[in-house]
């Protein structure tokens, strides 16, 4: 039984100018120690799909459909009461901007401690030993232990969100954009320390991300989202060696490397779908420069261009050099 | 092209009207206050009252049909006295707000853009506005400079500036360390230009929602006045309705007629005020709006 | 000094040794035991220079001190120690003629396209504000025709349908195009960019970069380009200087940074980027994060986190030096580390031009 299934998850958000089509009938399945990068632009969906996994959309915000199989149970069907159960036992999330996230007020040990006894009956000395133990695992120096979020660095303090999350020993992570607000030699040390504590663990991880870049030596899999649709997935190495959908292909090209050719980067023209009206037909049809007759009236399904590897456009296989 | 960005303007105004009609809040201070307006400067021309007709009736007659609210401790008319009296709150209530707003804009843009010793000093100065007893001061001020209605406008307006200086201050230094002023000081531009055409559009909302609380304020703080007998007795005004009401006993001899009229006028009308102004917080500042 | 003319200085831009200082202010108990005063030194001796028509980028994380240099070559923020020249004459002279001057030929970008317009005004007015604070008369009409043809260079066609929007009416891209036509009004020498594109997503850069390079290539306009990035310095520049706690470690051609260079830190930094390859690559990357400008060590700034860090290093701070032909660097065995350069480091890469716009 795979650890996450998701499975035509539908999220949409109640607005004053109707209905906002979030997440749009998106599918993806995880095994235990996985992992699989949700990759998009503002706007796309994959923070709503990572919060409605967890069940913290706002007020707003409601599950219209699908399911979502954590082991087996359908996590979408749950009551509140059950789900604070699971939460963080079972799944848990790191934020982007820890600084947002942590209370300014409490010492961090303190905040850490308090999703501990939230789900466990522990004296405090047991707390506080877990809780330096969670330090070491993150590589925070001990003797930081009584220091408020203000005192850490940015860095430390996404270690310590880390070091939050990991307190019950959840077997799903979520990071939601978890490196973006920080330098470079910080990013790369964070991503290294979660690969290392996946590995440790056994974790599976859902890293959501508008950076491309890093999903290729973090992830098993990648979802690319566009418009509230996944508009190809499948493992990283194929996805990327061999992008099929037109977007996935554009946003390659948006990435520089230092590594590669110097050629300028291009952009993607026109602006991302309204997903209160999205349009007729494939949601990248507006922008896609290879559209035929057919993008414009119908919508395309999953296609699969290799095994495993899937691309929601009419003419998927075509553009797939592994004909 | 100067027709499409008059067409642009007019849609942004028409936006705010739109937002003030939707308000529940803003339409009943909206209707209060267009009431009371039409009261002040419509209703004299509709009915004849002269403050100075002693004996127009007995003294302290309860309401009939020749006086609808009765008369007062000089025979005078208690309805025609609460019509004509509404300009004079109006106007103070209006007038003193504006100088109060100029000045206390004026202090606080100045003191939080310029910084240092500047902001140091002015704000001493305004600190020491917001500790001083403003009844003890406008009574003594007011005793100095006579008390005429022009003079209580000057009191009021300039007692009550402090509090929009510091709010004027605080938004101010928070505007300043925005992009768009630093963008605009490396263009070349000065600093009143900066404080007019950055700063000053950017802290007017918060500055315009405040000012409407005050004018409550100044038309109390009118009415206090002139009930303590520092009002301009050569014109009818609430305050100075209470202050003779006070005076001739109508409590105690239960001559409701004469204090009960002005007194509920004066908390209407406040409440009018008031409503707005907290309507227009809401409209103006998006992020306390109601979800 | 002898007079120098427009247009006859070989660098537009001429940095020696700047240094921009902050104190920090002390409470006053510390006042009253006499504690010594702290300063960060934000920019800590900064030399470089800029010829016309360049595109330079100035790298470092964040306390590296890029951005304040940026502001300090603007005057925007004022210099503690060293000299930083415009055209030959230093810019935090009085002389309000050639301050005129100054605002009208060297310009900046800033970063947050969500701060940068004022809400309150209309496109029309904020693009054409730096024509009308200039002084110089201008009527109406040419007003106008200047405002609409910055705004189609910056690729908001067709500029009518832009001109009486608020900027909360536009997105990220076209607000930051918007900033660059107000930029561009009065076709400047030299422009600072701040982080231009790090606030965009990343299918809009490219638009915003071609904007820049076009700018360059039709009015010979220099730049310099900061930015956290790494890959995008590489991509965009003529040559990138690398900064860490308010000094240049590195300089030199793209090129050189890509494939070849010698700091160490410029070597931890290229090394961290991440690439789109599959497996995570064995690398060493630095421990810690960049301290506070506040404490700096003795000697070589980097040194307490050098993996290559040697005796002479606490006791010396190197200066920056050339190393080869257009490259130099900061630190005492720059000359060892070149030398080394070859087995096992990645090959100096073909693709010479700098990249033209793409049509």
């Amino acid at each position: 039984m795979k650890l996450l299934e998701v499975r035509n998850l539908k999220t949409y958000f109640d607005t004053r100018e109707g209905v906002v089509r979030a997440v749009d009938d998106v599918s993806f399945s995880l095994e235990k120690g996985e992992a699989i990068g949700l990759v998009g632009e503002s706007g796309c969906g994959k923070t709503t799909t990572a919060l409605s996994v967890l069940q913290l959309l706002p007020k707003e915000g409601r599950i219209a459909g699908g399911e979502i199989l954590l082991n087996g149970e359908d996590f979408a069907a749950k009551s509140e009461e059950e789900l604070r159960k699971h939460r963080w036992r079972d799944v848990s999330i790191v934020f982007q901007g820890a600084m947002n996230a942590l209370n300014p007020v409490m010492k961090v040990s303190r905040q850490i401690a308090e999703a501990l006894l939230l789900h466990e009956e522990l004296t405090e000395e047991e707390a506080r030993r877990r809780v330096l133990a969670l330090f070491d695992l993150v590589e925070i120096s001990s003797s930081l232990v009584d220091c408020y979020p203000h005192e850490f660095s940015g860095g430390m303090r996404q270690r310590a969100m880390i070091a939050m999350a990991l307190a019950c020993g959840p077997k799903l992570i979520v990071g939601d954009e978890p490196t973006t607000a920080l330098d470079v030699m910080v990013q790369a040390q964070i991503l290294a320390l979660l690969g290392k504590l996946r590995r440790e663990f056994g974790m599976a991880m859902i890293l959501i991300t508008h950076d491309l870049s890093i999903v290729g030596a973090n992830c098993d899999q990648v979802a690319v989202m566009y418009g509230g649709k996944i508009a190809e997935i499948g493992p990283v190495g194929k996805v990327l060696r061999n992008p099929c959908h037109p977007y996935t292909q554009r946003l390659l090209k948006a990435f520089p490397d230092i590594r590669g050719e110097r050629e300028m980067v291009q952009s993607i023209p026109g602006f991302p779908p309204n997903l209160v009206t999205p349009p007729p037909g494939c949601r990248f049809s507006p922008r896609c420069d290879a559209a035929g007759e057919i993008c414009f009236s119908r919508e395309p399904a999953m296609r699969c261009v290799e095994p495993g590897h899937e691309a929601a456009c009419h003419f998927a296989e075509e553009r797939s050099w592994n004909r | 092209m100067e027709n499409a960005k008059k067409l642009a303007l007019h849609r942004k105004r028409k936006q705010f009207v739109e937002a003030l009609f939707r308000n529940k809040m803003s339409l009943v201070g909206l209707a209060i206050l267009v009431f009371f307006v039409l009261l002040a400067f419509v209703g004299p021309l509709l009915y004849d009252y002269d403050h100075q007709e002693y004996g127009a009736g007995e003294m302290l007659e309860p309401p009939s049909k020749a006086f609808l609210l009765g008369t007062d401790d000089l025979g005078r008319d208690v309805l025609g006295e609460l019509i004509h009296g509404a300009k004079t709150s109006l106007i103070v209530g209006v007038l003193a707000t504006l100088i109060s707003m100029v000045i206390g804009t004026v202090v606080g843009i100045s003191s939080g853009y310029f910084g240092g010793r500047t902001d140091a000093f002015l704000m001493r100065v305004t600190d020491a506005f917001l500790v001083l007893p403003w009844l003890p001061l406008m009574l003594v001020l007011a005793a100095l400079l006579g008390s005429s209605l022009w003079n209580i406008v000057v009191v009021i307006g300039v007692t009550s500036w402090a509090g929009t200086a510091r709010l004027a201050r605080a938004q101010t230094l928070s505007v300043k360390e925005r992009q768009f002023v630093e963008r605009a000081r490396s263009i070349g531009a000065g600093h009143v230009y900066i404080m007019r055409k950055k700063i000053l559009p950017n802290v007017f909302p918060l500055i315009f929602s405040n000012t409407v609380l005050v004018s409550a304020v100044a038309i109390l703080s009118e009415t206090t006045l002139s009930f303590l007998g520092m009002g301009d007795v050569l014109r009818p005004s609430w305050g100075m309705m209470l202050h003779y009401a006070f005076e001739a006993g109508a409590v105690s001899v239960g001559a409701y007629w004469f204090f009960v009229p002005p007194g509920v006028c004066i908390i209407l009308l406040v409440l009018g005020f008031a409503f707005l102004g907290h309507s227009f917080d809401e409209i103006l500042n998006p992020a306390l709006r109601r979800r | 000094m002898e007079q120098v003319r427009e247009g006859m200085t070989e660098h537009i831009v001429d940095v020696r040794d700047l240094k921009v200082h902050f104190e920090i202010r002390r409470s006053f108990l510390d006042t009253l035991l006499g504690r010594n005063k702290a300063t960060v030194k934000a920019v800590d001796g900064v030399t470089f220079s800029l010829r016309r028509g360049e595109i330079l980028s100035l790298v470092g994380e964040s306390g590296s001190g890029k951005t304040t240099t940026g502001r300090a070559i603007l005057n925007l923020v004022a210099k503690s120690g060293g000299e930083a020249l415009f055209d030959g004459v230093s810019v935090s002279n009085r002389d309000r003629e050639w301050n005129r001057m100054f605002r009208r030929k060297a310009q900046m970008i800033f970063q947050d396209p969500y701060q940068s317009l004022n809400p309150k005004d209309m496109i029309v007015d904020i693009v054409s504000e730096p024509l009308r604070i200039d002084g110089d008369r201008h009527d109406q009409e040419e007003l106008l025709a200047r405002t609409v043809e910055a705004l189609e260079f910056a690729g908001l066609k067709p500029a009518e349908t832009y001109l009486y929007k608020y900027p909360n009416e536009l997105s990220g891209g076209q607000r930051q195009r918007v900033a660059i036509a107000a930029a561009f009004i009065l076709s400047p020498d030299f422009i600072v960019a701040d982080e231009p594109v790090s606030m965009l997503d990343a299918s809009v850069r490219a638009d915003i970069l071609n904007l820049m390079v076009k700018m360059r290539e039709t009015k010979n306009t220099s730049y310099l380009f900061i930015t956290h990035d790494l890959s995008l310095a590489w991509l965009i520049s003529d040559r990138v200087a690398i900064m860490y706690l308010g000094k240049i470690m590195e300089i030199g051609s793209h090129r050189i940074v890509a494939g070849s260079c010698v700091h160490p830190y410029s070597r931890a930094l290229v090394d961290a980027l991440p690439t789109m390859e599959e497996k995570p690559r064995d690398r060493a990357l630095l421990k810690g994060e960049t301290p506070s400008p506040v404490k700096l060590p003795p000697g070589c700034r980097f040194s307490p986190r050098c993996s290559h860090v040697r005796p002479q290093c606490t006791r010396e701070e190197p200066e920056l030096r050339c190393v080869e032909e257009g490259h130099w660097a900061a630190c005492h065995f720059a000359e060892e580390f070149l030398s080394k350069r070859g087995a096992g480091d990645p090959v100096p890469l073909q693709g010479e031009e700098n990249p033209s716009c793409a049509q």
